[in-house]
């Protein structure tokens, strides 16, 4: 909790607030917000933070609807408690995942996360997604981005735009 | 005689947290130490073995040197070696339990839940007149992992209660942690909950670094 709302209506409050340009398209009115699954396997009325975070970007006004389409079907290593050479590869990631009902997916889909490390959890996400409906286009969205060097930490809210690619060895390269 | 809400104590509840929070808490002492971090929830079986008891007693010795607050249920075994730790070294403890306040189980753990209300802080759902029954210590567990920032499970065998508390958390999203010892046992339920989230506790600064801190809490305001 941040005061007396929770730290995903903050995040979405602050954003709307700030409302950086790239922002409204991104989070557009045609686009659908995914919430990307925890890590390890969940119960039913367990948190799942990415899910709190797309409800309340959509009760801003972000995006057109929320949809719970991806399912984790065993679970992965935190990438962001590992050791960088234990943090699960955007392959791993893709093949524990799960798409239900592909067909309801719109055109434009923004994956919503909590954390991005290097953005292979994300990238298997999409990945999962095109493996049923390449015609899909799927952005990432997160809160938080670790950063790994601390002199380039300037300031706690600096909404980006960035990039993941995939690397030959597998690995995920994010920028910034 | 109404306690205190629960928010009025821990501050606001998010809609999972709030899912089976009790409505109100009774409290006796020092009510500052929950909205003080990290508080972490150390708890096991009521028949652990000597390793058992060492563990626990290097865990809490770990913890209060980092000036985390022992949070446990006064039950026997692990929870009582918990507290009585964190006493012997000068910590700060909260006691979770499944009596009224004016209640002790087991009864020979009376004295040193009195002193944890006077120097510490106990902490129950039940409001006096409530008589203690076998239902109340799962809800006890429940609440303590509301209670606590995350929860180590020390040792616990398959009927043992403190595994409600482990699914509590991890239903929290709270870290929760259990001994390299315990999931060498080969437990299904251990197994489980490592599928769902928990993680095996190697070494005291994985617990460290998962645990906020007030400093942390301050610092996010933009």
């Amino acid at each position: 909790m941040v005061g007396a709302e929770t730290a995903a209506a903050f995040v979405a409050r602050r954003l709307r607030e700030m409302a950086p340009a790239f922002i409204t398209d991104f989070l557009g009115v045609d686009v659908a917000l995914v919430p990307v699954p925890r890590s390890s396997l969940r119960r039913v009325d367990a948190l799942w933070p990415p899910l709190e975070i797309a409800n309340e970007l959509r009760a801003q006004g972000f995006g057109s609807r929320v949809i719970e389409c991806l399912d984790r079907r065993h679970a992965v290593t935190k990438a962001a408690t590992a050791a960088s050479n234990e943090r699960p590869k955007a392959k791993q990631q893709f093949e524990s995942l799960a798409l239900k009902n592909p067909l309801d997916l719109p055109a434009q889909v923004v994956l919503i996360d909590d954390v991005i490390t290097r953005g292979a959890q994300l990238l298997g996400a999409a990945w999962c997604i095109w493996s049923q409906r390449p015609d899909v286009t799927v952005r990432g969205f997160a809160v938080v981005r670790t950063i790994s060097n601390p002199a380039d930490f300037s300031t706690i809210a600096d909404p980006c735009v960035g990039h993941v690619r995939l690397g030959r060895d597998e690995e995920c390269f994010r920028l910034p | 005689m109404s306690g205190t809400p629960t928010e009025q104590l821990l501050g606001p509840l998010n809609p999972v947290e709030l899912r089976f929070a009790p409505a109100a808490l009774w409290t006796a002492g020092d009510t500052t130490l929950l909205l003080r971090h990290p508080r972490v929830a150390i708890v096991g079986t009521r028949h652990p073995t000597p390793d058992g008891i060492r563990r626990t007693q290097r865990l809490v010795k770990a913890l209060v040197d980092h000036g985390a607050i022992i949070v446990s249920g006064l039950a026997e075994g692990i929870d009582t070696a918990a507290h009585t730790r964190a006493l012997e070294l000068g910590g700060r403890t909260v006691a979770v339990i499944g009596t009224p306040l004016d209640e002790a189980f087991p009864k020979k753990n009376a004295a040193l839940q009195k002193r944890i209300a006077q120097e510490h802080l106990l902490v129950t759902e039940f409001a006096p007149g409530i008589p203690v029954a076998r239902g109340n210590f799962p809800r006890r567990n429940r609440t303590m992992a509301l209670v606590a920032d995350a929860s180590v499970i020390v040792e616990a065998g398959a009927g043992s209660g403190t595994i409600s508390q482990g699914w509590e958390a991890l239903r929290l999203g709270r870290p929760l942690f259990l001994l390299q010892s315990l999931v060498a046992g080969g437990l299904a339920w251990t197994t489980e909950m490592q599928n769902h989230g928990a993680r095996v506790l190697a070494s005291t600064d994985d617990l460290l670094h998962a645990l906020p801190t007030d400093d942390i809490r301050d610092a996010v305001s933009f």
